[in-house]
């Protein structure tokens, strides 16, 4: 249906939006949580291993992958949520860096030299979709729901919150283990969209890559990583040859840009309130004239 | 609530029919190279025999190279070797008659860069240069065999060309067997027994030289690595490795990084009491300038292999360092710049010998040609002699220098 080109292109813009939700989730509950890479890396390499080892189908892969990411993002979590503010960044950092050198030091896992032989998923474009509109859907409902407004009410102020009921420590929990479910199901997709894992990937610049594509898509939305994400990702591959050199200036210059002049990012919440109006005026005037 | 629900049932109809047409989960394709690999069968006798008429313009060959990020040094000269060969080649009456032309790709140091932008390739490539790096390689492998794409690139160990074969091959020598071969004769001229091994664990190369050193060197010179000290890319204070290696009371050291530690880690070595710089040898990463300037006298009379003898006598060889001195403002020293030349020599011979028309509908049946071509080449002149592919990897042997009054002077 698609060339190999726009395939890759369309898998790779799915793994950066599940992962930017998943950067999402926790920065509803006012964390800054950087463990975002870290459960990628745990879901590819578990998906990666089941796959190259065990011939098992790939949403088998899939599901092993979010149990073991939810239950390696729920430990630490316990710990990162009586911390705030700068020390979850870092600490949480720390994670990435943890976790790469307990990879290269695994021989099971490729070490050094990386994890190859992770078989072909014929339908990963459909798979990643299906993926990607259960978790769209599964976070709209989220943020709508209790949980969504307890962790809007921690982000504005976690005193406040307490005070009014929220067990900021349990939804605080619940957010970064939710955060590790859609990033290690990012990391399963990675896996077989590349088929080869390698310690170094799950880095540092990663992760830069993914807060940048939260920044400039919207840091308030779900909705931001779908603009954010095609668009920084195809300034990367898809530059004139003659100027691809000059990628790294074009997104420096579009992130400052937005930081300056839609510090929110390109969709923001009123926007959404606007487009969610709007749909919802006119679906009630077709109701009140089918009613005529 | 009955939203909610005609969401739910919609996608469990979804994925029910997706569990009724789902294909089988197919197994990656792992052909042993010398046992089960198909063996596309070569065109045409040969040009001139029952040759096709060349059925393209031009022959345009896609390079890929880190031309920004981390190994940049090496990427921008290694586009820049490409296409001076291809402007040798058309000064010559280009491939068949047809000229060639060279599209050069910037994969910056990025594995999921690499594999977006030689996947929009592989649809309609006859034949793939590059990429450099190996954490690039190892994610555009998959994609260059599963469309079945020629492509020599820095697949520096031989267990991904085997999973691959034939479709991938390396520009240039293996680097782990270099730094074997390498550091066996310089144990052997000096009588070392007791070795340092200073690596970066996240350099897939360099830990294979390390996992290489701790099966073979033993074996082949009898002395033994006691210790190994692990130098992270960028790391600015190289004095506590060093100090590190101190500690193991060795004889030498070998030093198995890139320019920028090496250079740091021999100063601190020098500094630290090492008075014999001969008890010190460096990979072919730390060549060139870069070491010289770092280290400055602390550099003269240590050992160092490289894949390019930077003094090579031919006039072939004269012209290049000219056109790139002119470029660069120095010689050229990055293995990459024969590596990329040789590859593109080595292209045209490939298609004069077999053939070669570029006719898209038989595009798959000449891929394979020029796949099992390059995979087991016979021997082409490249700009320092002749050379040749074996299951994919290029034969050349490692060339010893040592450092004399800052130039690095070959040992024979």
């Amino acid at each position: 249906m698609f060339s190999t080109g726009t395939t890759y292109f369309l898998i790779l813009v799915i793994v950066y939006i599940l992962l930017v939700w998943g950067a999402l989730i926790p920065f509803r509950a006012g964390l800054l949580y950087n463990g975002t890479v870290y459960c990628m890396a745990i879901g590819g390499y578990v998906a990666g291993f089941l796959s190259k080892n065990f011939d098992l189908p790939f949403i088998v892969c899939v599901l092993a992958a979010i149990l073991v990411g939810l239950i390696l993002g729920f430990i630490p979590a316990l710990g990162f949520a009586r911390t705030n503010g700068i020390v979850t960044a870092i600490s949480s950092m720390a994670l990435i860096f943890i976790l790469e050198s307990v990879i290269r030091n695994l021989d099971f896992l490729g070490g050094s030299t990386g994890m190859t032989g992770i078989h072909k998923e014929n339908h990963l474009l459909l798979w990643a979709v299906i993926l990607l509109i259960i978790f769209g859907v599964f976070l709209y409902r989220l943020n709508n729901s209790r949980i969504g407004r307890a962790w809007e009410a921690i982000q504005t102020d976690p005193q406040m919150a307490q005070s009014l009921g929220v067990n900021t420590f349990w939804m605080t929990v619940a957010a970064l283990t939710l955060s590790s479910v859609f990033s290690a199901t990012a990391g399963a997709v990675y896996a077989f969209n590349m088929r080869v894992l390698y310690p170094g990937t799950f880095s540092f610049t990663f992760l830069l890559n993914i807060m940048t594509m939260l920044f400039v898509g919207g840091r308030y939305t779900q909705w931001g990583a779908i603009i954010s994400c095609p668009l920084l990702w195809s300034i990367s591959v898809f530059m004139p040859t003659s100027i691809q050199k000059l990628s790294n200036y074009i997104y420096a210059v579009i992130l400052i840009l937005i930081l300056m002049l839609r510090p929110e990012g390109i969709v923001t919440r009123r926007m959404t309130n606007k487009v969610k109006n709007f749909f919802t005026a006119k679906l009630s005037r077709r109701r009140q004239g089918a009613k005529a | 609530m009955k939203k909610v629900l005609a969401l739910i049932l919609a996608l469990a109809l979804c994925l029910g029919m997706l569990a009724g047409c789902q294909g089988e989960t197919q197994p990656s394709e792992n052909p042993d190279p010398g046992t089960e690999t198909s063996q596309p069968s070569t065109p045409s006798g040969g040009e001139g025999d029952e040759a096709g008429e060349v059925a393209v313009d031009e022959w345009v060959i896609p390079v890929l190279s880190a031309r920004t990020g981390a190994v940049s040094y090496v990427g921008e000269p290694a586009i820049w070797a490409a296409e001076y060969a291809a402007q040798v080649i058309n000064e010559q009456g280009g491939i068949r008659g047809v000229p060639v032309r060279v599209e050069a790709y910037d994969t910056e140091f990025s594995g999921e860069v690499g594999a977006q932008i030689v996947s929009g390739l592989v649809d309609d490539s006859l034949f793939i240069v590059g990429c450099m790096a190996a954490p690039v390689s190892l994610a555009i492998s998959t994609i260059v065999a599963d469309a079945k794409v020629p492509n020599v690139g820095s697949y520096s160990y031989q267990e991904i060309r085997d999973e691959n074969a034939p479709y991938l091959s390396g520009y240039m020598s293996d680097s782990e067997m270099g730094d074997l071969a390498a550091a066996t004769e310089w144990i052997k001229e000096n009588g070392y027994k007791k070795i340092v091994l200073f690596y970066t664990p996240s350099d897939t190369s360099q830990a294979a030289t390390k996992k290489l050193f701790d099966e073979q060197l033993t074996e082949a010179t009898g002395a033994e690595v006691v210790g190994t000290v692990e130098v992270e890319t960028g790391t600015v204070d190289c004095g506590p490795a060093a100090v590190q290696a101190l500690g193991y009371d060795a004889d030498a050291y070998f030093v198995c990084m890139r320019a920028d530690e090496a250079g740091k880690v021999i100063n601190e070595l020098r500094s630290r009491g090492v008075d014999d710089p001969a008890t010190i040898s460096a990979t072919f990463a730390g060549f060139g300038s870069t070491l010289l300037d770092i280290c400055g006298d602390n550099a003269e009379g240590i050992y160092i292999w490289n894949k390019l003898d930077p003094n090579y006598d031919s006039d072939e060889w004269r012209t290049l360092v000219e056109a790139y001195t002119e470029e660069f403002g120095e010689g050229p020293s990055a293995p990459p710049v024969t590596g990329y030349y040789n590859t593109l020599i080595a292209f045209k011979q490939c298609v004069e010998e077999l053939g070669i028309t570029g006719d898209p509908e038989k595009l798959q049946e000449e891929r394979d040609a020029i796949a099992n071509w390059f995979y087991n080449s016979p021997e082409i002149d490249g700009i320092q002699g002749t050379f040749s592919w074996v299951n994919g990897a290029m034969m050349t042997d490692p060339l010893m220098f040592r450092v004399e009054n800052g130039e690095y002077v070959a040992v024979d």
